[in-house]
């Protein structure tokens, strides 16, 4: 049985200034999932915590390029319905949104060892372990917004 | 990241010392087994039990290095955590990846002999 998710004030913003390094960045995720995994519980908590650490490591990766002269700005908002994860990137713009809701059910379909894909599964996980995701490009800034409802 | 081997006949056994296999280490993983796999090592358990997070990029590591010992060989998972299984339930890679519990467990249905002196 997992844990049951903490009580919760009415809310709780969290800002995380991540810096643009693959490696350093994993800190401050171990950090974040702590965090969402006290506000969500197990169950609910670790998918929403993975997919929350695949948005920031896509932003440091793809649209950062790994330039560590940039940050990705993270926001957690918390609430006694749910808890939303923004993650906001100066990367060029990108139909981000699209290509969550485009990712198949699963991404290993395929049985033959040969064919399984080594990249590309961050978005299915981000739309997996979601209740919902919202693309916005605000100003010179991607803004991917992740949902995860409390007890659904 | 470092990886503690051990040789258990014709099967090596190895354990990832880190809690975390994820963007940040995953490349690194992906050299030090690939250089075992390199070294003819051809039945090769990745005990896990230590790894209580694994990201996609950790996972695409697993798949990359499971292809590279292809069907000459064997490459499974022992002592998976909660979170670690799963993403591979999620992303139904538990289909193909096989997974014991324990090492020891995985060691036998590799037809392992002892551990060597």
């Amino acid at each position: 049985m997992s844990a049951a998710p903490s009580p919760l004030p009415e809310d709780i913003k969290l800002r995380l200034s991540i810096r643009s390094d693959i490696g350093r960045a994993q800190s401050e995720l171990t950090g974040l999932r702590t965090l969402i995994l006290e506000l969500l519980g197990e169950d609910r908590g670790e998918p929403f915590a993975l997919a929350c650490s695949e948005a920031v490591n896509n932003a440091i990766l793809h649209a950062h390029r790994g330039n560590a002269a940039l940050t990705v700005e993270v926001e957690v908002k918390a609430s006694a319905a749910r808890v939303d994860v923004s993650v906001c990137d100066v990367g060029p713009p990108f139909d981000l949104g699209g290509r969550i809701a485009a990712q198949a059910d699963t991404p290993y379909a395929e049985l033959d060892t040969d064919m399984l894909p080594e990249s590309g599964l961050g978005l299915f996980l981000i739309k997996q372990g979601s209740d919902e995701t919202h693309y916005e490009r605000i100003g010179d800034r991607n803004c991917l917004v992740l949902i995860r409802y409390r007890g659904r | 990241m470092n990886l503690e081997k051990k040789v258990l006949g014709e099967v090596i056994a190895l354990r990832m010392d880190g809690t975390r296999l994820d963007a940040g280490v995953a490349v690194a993983f992906k050299e030090s087994v690939g250089t075992e796999i390199s070294n003819g090592a051809r039945h090769v358990i990745l005990d896990l039990g230590a790894v209580e997070f694994m990201d996609s990029s950790g996972l695409g590591a697993i798949v990359a290095l499971l292809k590279r010992i292809g069907r000459d060989g064997d490459l499974v998972l022992a002592g998976t955590r909660p979170a670690v299984r799963k993403l591979l339930q999620i992303t139904r890679i538990d289909r193909i990846l096989t997974q014991h519990a324990t090492v020891d467990e995985a060691a036998r249905a590799l037809g392992a002999g002892p551990p060597a002196a």
